[in-house]
């Protein structure tokens, strides 16, 4: 089968590349598997992508780029015009152009493959708009239902009717664009980004460490993290917390980490390349969200053997943890439950070591060939 | 990685052949499990011409201080790289004390420790601050009880005889006349310096702050801070 994925930047990093690439790699062993980047500004990608999957972009970024003859002089006359067809709700819409309009629509007006997978608003929308009927289109969304501007709703409202299917993160995600596209045709499926294969670390459960991971932005919910840390160290003066991320709210977070006098057990770590190397010193990962559309970190600190305690925030953690088993949720936007949460998780050596196991297990169900096949079996129901 | 500087590597099913240690900078090679005059530096473990692949995240924090709990010169530390791979780092060192807590409040400075890499002391001592440019070095009381140490220095003397707009102080444990640097050593934080924040306090106009040098040793900054500020 001939599966192509559109991705609006192959060569950043991000959540969606990664999960992408992990996606396109396993694919690539029964499949015939080509990435299409609508846009390129660096000379390869920065995550990595499986031999077996082809590699192109549509608009280049890269400083001295010249577009082919006989478009040279388009592509610098709408390359200065903004997008037409791209809503200017749609979260990226800065990097789309003119240019790049007419070049992805182009695209997916000749393109010839049995399934274009399209992994953002925008592209899902332009899928729809202009792919071959032939095409089987299947829109992924890696956001969250409710996080689309009415705007932009409205279009996806108008044109996801079109495509053959939805696959979304979460099952509260799948029944709200099921009830949103009614009587349509098109097939709506869950299905979570994968792990991929090959060695991790393990977390031997010795370090008295709490890990928290994510960008340090106000949804995920870090000062009501070390609100009910600076509660977790008075009983608990040795254990420590790590927050690793980098964002806007950084230094606000440091000084209430400050006021809170917390600066013997929590470090702010900065970004890491390697979190599932830091994600295996801890043995507690923490999820003070006050919305998840996934929860990728919970995943792999489950891999890693570290269990979670979590806010039982829409959407993600409740559909990956079972409390009690694998991690705890505790009611949401509680900071006195987040700490006695952690506590517990903390004094109850037994039922930690016993949650990690547990978490190993689970973290199975998301492994990227069980993913994979979720995804064939909804190519074979699509394609027949 | 073991006290005695043995390492010893754990395989799901028993392995044929030898592990090779390849030092990252200079290129030699060692392949036996006795430690003992590794150069310092980084060490990349193979196994029959491969990187060495673990799942032990190489990381112990309890281990770490075990360790430092016999005196030593040289410090072998064995890690995972963030490709996954086995490595062994090797340092010089000399004994200080390992700062495993500081309070920054009510005109104090507080610090609580544990020697590491050295014999260890008992009896009392002083915290001494001494500043790199200007006044006079200042001091506080402080213990020794076996590896633990504990000691305080007031901010006040620290502010008196200040002049210019800042004056850095580096703090050690002194006994018997040896100074033991005050330092966090014990733990895999790279750039403490940007990234751990202390409480900062005032004596008038000059706020004093703990902060960690570039080579993660414990000092004190005394700034004089501006009036619109």
């Amino acid at each position: 089968m001939r599966i192509s994925y559109l991705i609006l930047n192959a060569y950043g990093m991000g959540g969606t590349i990664r999960a992408t690439f992990d996606l396109a790699t396993e694919m690539s062993q029964r499949h015939d598997v080509e990435v299409i980047s609508v846009f390129q500004h660096a000379d390869l990608p920065f995550l990595p992508l499986g031999p077996k999957v082809r590699l192109r972009s549509l608009v280049d970024l890269r400083p001295g780029a010249r577009v082919r003859w006989p478009y040279t002089k388009k592509a610098e006359r709408l390359s200065a015009q903004e997008s037409a067809l791209i809503h200017p709700e749609e979260r990226a819409y800065s990097s789309f152009t003119a240019w790049s309009d007419d070049v992805l629509r182009r695209e997916l007006q000749r393109l010839r493959t049995d399934v274009l997978i399209t992994t953002r608003a925008g592209l899902n929308i332009m899928a729809a708009r202009f792919a071959r009927r032939k095409v089987v289109t299947i829109a992924q969304e890696h956001l969250h239902f409710e996080a689309h501007q009415p705007g932009i709703f409205e279009e996806i409202r108008q044109w996801y009717p079109r495509l053959d299917a939805v696959v979304t993160l979460t099952e509260a995600d799948e029944r709200d664009y099921r009830a949103m596209l009614g009587q349509a045709r098109t097939r709506v499926y869950t299905i979570g980004n994968g792990l991929a294969g090959g060695p991790r670390p393990r977390s031997r459960q010795e370090n008295r460490i709490v890990l928290a991971a994510g960008r340090l932005v106000p949804v995920k919910g870090y000062d009501r993290l070390l609100k009910a840390f600076a509660q977790v160290v008075q009983k608990r003066p040795d254990w420590k917390l790590r927050v690793y991320g980098e964002g806007r709210i950084a230094d606000k977070l440091v000084r209430l980490s400050v006021k809170l006098r917390l600066h013997n057990n929590v470090t702010f770590m900065g970004p890491t390349g390697d979190i599932e190397g830091e994600l295996a010193k801890a043995s507690i990962h923490a999820v003070s969200s006050r919305f998840e559309g996934f929860g990728m970190t919970i995943i792999e600190a489950f891999a890693c053997g570290v269990p979670v305690v979590s806010f039982d925030c829409p959407r993600g953690p409740r559909e990956i943890i079972t409390s009690g088993h694998d991690g705890l949720l505790v009611p949401p936007d509680d900071v006195d439950a987040l700490a006695a949460g952690l506590l517990k998780m903390i004094d109850d050596d037994e039922g930690r070591r016993r949650m990690a196991e547990n978490a190993l297990v689970t973290a199975e169900n998301y492994d990227i060939s069980m993913i994979a096949n979720r995804w064939e079996k909804a190519f074979a129901e699509l394609t027949h | 990685m073991n006290n005695d500087d043995t390492l010893r590597v754990e395989w799901p099913v028993p392995q044929e052949g030898e592990i090779v240690l390849r030092n990252a900078a200079t290129g030699e090679e060692r392949s036996d499990a006795d430690l003992t005059g590794l150069q310092a530096g980084v060490w990349l473990a193979s196994h029959r011409g491969e990187p060495l692949a673990t799942d032990d995240p190489g990381f112990s924090l309890d281990g770490l201080l075990a360790y430092a709990a016999t005196p030593r010169d040289r410090e072998i530390k064995a890690f995972r790289t963030s490709g996954g791979n086995l490595g062994l780092s090797v340092r010089e060192v000399q004994p200080y004390v390992e700062v495993t807590g500081v309070l920054s409040d009510d005109g104090v400075i507080e610090v609580e420790g544990l020697i590491a890499y050295g014999e260890p002391i008992e009896g009392p001592a002083r915290l001494v601050a001494t500043p790199r440019k200007g006044p006079e070095p200042v001091s506080g009381p402080a213990t020794f009880g076996g590896r633990r140490f504990e000691g305080s220095v007031l901010i006040a003397p620290m502010a008196e005889g200040q002049t210019r707009r800042r004056v850095f102080w580096d703090l050690h444990a002194e006994v018997a006349g040896v100074r033991l640097p005050l330092a966090t050593r014990l733990d895999d934080v790279i750039d403490k310096k940007t990234k751990v924040r202390f409480p900062a306090q005032h004596v008038g106009r000059i706020r004093v702050r703990p902060y960690y040098t570039e080579i993660d040793s414990l000092a004190v900054a005394l700034t004089v801070e501006e009036e619109s500020s």
